[in-house]
């Protein structure tokens, strides 16, 4: 099984590096940090926070954005090539099929990260010379966002065209970056029903801003270690819950 | 397994062994914009025995990768079932024991193709040099010793074909089941992958092939059955088709004129040469006859037995009620439903 999985993974990782779409988002992201540089020209004394600032929102972004354009594809792909049809004739169940799928596109963001990581903390460190307590930090809750989209989008991908899953999975991703803003809204409703209903949005789109604390890393301020562990929580819970819906539509699915 | 029990003798004659067994199998699927459901297989009940090399056929549309997709778990029968060794249905420890070329095998083109048979092998658990060596094994098995470094994206058409039946070995499986392995094929490339089915047929293992082109069937397999708007019309071993009577004498004679032989119709007629058709050994005597008292020579007398083909059009005729409109109804709906051979 474990073997299965591993080569289910690997084949994913190799289809996305081997394409060249992710070469030009990695390009233009090591563009959109340099060009931050730039724009810290204009300002006075807080070049390193606009570096910094910067380069984590291109970094996520870009992060994001691989993880949405690999992921809308990763089942429908196979299965719109007929090249999933000598896969699972073989013994691989459908979970697993699903789950190495999701371990090969991590696989994929957490290297694309480690490199866009690389550079952009070379220009934080040529801009300030020290680094931001928390840069790792952030860094880190960058890949757990990107799980949860990753997942997000497998789970749209499990019964949907691309073009259907990308709206899908960048409507949820948009509203997961304001999800705290329906939480507020419910609470002003008037009508209990409509606010009941406002509110079911916000538990059941995944709060995304849970994993950006660029605020607290340009501005120095401290995040309580327990707030990583239930970020991390968050997003494990949120991923694992995920793909088991994927897998629960996936697996009753014909392949025809 | 099927058994036949002796009660009064106290004992048990096994008789045949069942690798593979459809029963009842139905199966309707959603076409078109509104998706409406259109009855592709209409209770197909088939087995197939242990070390046969079955062939399984059909005019396009018939439900043939229907069929297979059924047995494989991509689509599940609305009734009936599907049944492989002693599993109930494709279960993971049956798929262990199959190997499977899919229609027009679509690979991945970023892999090349030694990457793509490991991928296959690491999904049965296979891994290090033994997967290596046999990676290379079956790469020189099927012709493509020299190309296991190409991307697949590079690769023709023939050589996917045969990387496809390479992949499907990679388990050395009990059962290969073959959908149209020799589409899209030159005639060098059709003969070595008749070649592979009949080493594989060697080895020991099951065969069981769809396809559409009855040469190929006619001279690999053992028993073929015939698949009809998804309905099986046909089962029968081949040799027992084709050691049926003769049709038809296919006959000619040599310096009579036709106008001499006027109780016998010509087909054709070639320089000095008159060609006939008879269809009885009593109207072949009468010829022959004929002929040597008008002076003339037999040339040649050919007796004429049905082929797979004969049958396979017969069948679909009856089936469908009439020839040609009814080939191309099927071709038409094909066309139009995008159904799958």
């Amino acid at each position: 099984m474990i073997d299965a999985a591993y080569s289910i993974a690997l084949n994913t990782f190799k289809e996305a590096v081997r394409d060249r779409i992710l070469a030009v988002f990695f390009l233009f992201a090591i563009l959109l940090m340099a060009s931050s540089t730039i724009l810290s020209w204009l300002t006075v004394g807080s070049e390193l926070k606009i570096v910094t600032d910067f380069g984590l929102a291109a970094e996520a972004f870009f992060a994001t954005l691989i993880a949405v354009f690999v992921g809308i594809n990763l089942v429908h792909k196979e299965v719109d090539k007929r090249t999933i049809y000598a896969v699972l004739a073989k013994p691989v169940p459908r979970w697993l099929f699903i789950t190495g799928k999701y371990f090969g596109l991590m696989a994929v963001l957490v290297v694309a990260i480690a490199l866009m990581s690389v550079f952009y903390l070379g220009l934080v460190w040529w801009k300030g010379g020290v680094f931001p307590a928390h840069l790792l930090g952030a860094l880190l809750l960058s890949v757990a966002e990107v799980s949860v989209v990753t997942s997000v989008a497998i789970v749209f991908s499990s019964f949907a065209p691309p073009i259907e899953a990308a709206i899908f999975t960048v409507g949820v991703w948009a509203i997961g970056h304001m999800s705290w803003g329906f939480a507020a809204l419910a609470e002003r409703l008037p009508s209990a029903a409509l606010g009941n209903a406002i509110g079911l949005i916000y538990y059941v789109v995944p709060d995304l801003e849970t994993f950006n604390i660029r605020g607290q890393v340009v501005h120095d301020l401290a995040v309580a270690p327990s707030y990583y562990v239930g970020a991390f929580a968050y997003a494990a819970a949120y991923t694992v819950g995920m793909l088991v819906l994927a897998v629960i539509i996936f697996r009753n699915r014909d392949l025809k | 397994m099927r058994s036949v029990s002796h009660a009064d003798a106290g004992f048990t004659i096994i008789n045949a062994m069942s690798i593979l067994r459809f029963e009842d199998v139905e199966k309707s699927l959603p076409f078109g914009f509104w998706l409406r459901k259109k009855k592709v297989l209409k209770g197909v009940s088939l087995a197939v025995e242990a070390g046969e090399i079955y062939g399984f056929l059909g005019p396009n549309g018939a439900g043939k990768t229907t069929s297979i997709k059924c047995l494989l778990g991509l689509l599940r029968p609305d009734a009936g079932a599907v049944q492989l060794f002693d599993e109930p249905g494709p279960t993971l420890a049956a798929r262990r024991r199959i190997g499977y070329l899919p229609e027009q095998p679509y690979f991945y083109p970023h892999l090349k193709g030694r990457e793509l048979l490991e991928y296959f092998g690491r999904l049965f658990g296979q891994r290090g040099a033994p997967l290596r060596d046999k990676c290379a094994d079956l790469l020189e098995l099927v012709g493509l010793p020299n190309d296991g470094e190409k991307l697949l994206g590079q690769y023709s058409k023939g050589m996917l074909q045969r990387l496809g039946v390479a992949q499907s070995l990679i388990n050395d499986p009990d059962l290969v089941i073959l959908d149209e392995p020799m589409s899209g094929l030159d005639p060098i490339g059709r003969r070595e992958v008749k070649d592979l089915i009949m080493g594989v047929k060697r080895r020991g293992a099951t065969v069981f092939f769809s396809s559409h082109i009855l040469s190929d069937a006619e001279a690999l397999c053992d028993r073929v059955c015939l698949l009809v708007d998804g309905k099986l019309r046909l089962e029968a071993s081949v040799d027992d088709l084709l050691d049926e009577r003769v049709e038809y004498w296919h006959a000619a004679s040599e310096g009579v004129a036709p106008a001499a032989l006027s109780a016998y119709q010509a087909e054709a007629t070639q320089g000095d040469l008159s060609f006939y058709r008879l269809h009885s050994e009593d109207e072949v005597d009468r010829w022959v006859d004929a002929v040597r008292q008008v002076g003339g020579r037999v040339y040649r007398i050919t007796p004429q037995r049905a082929t797979l083909e004969d049958y396979f059009v017969r069948t679909v005729e009856d089936a469908r009620g009439s020839g040609d409109s009814a080939r191309g109804e099927a071709e038409s709906t094909a066309n139009r439903e995008g159904i799958g051979p």
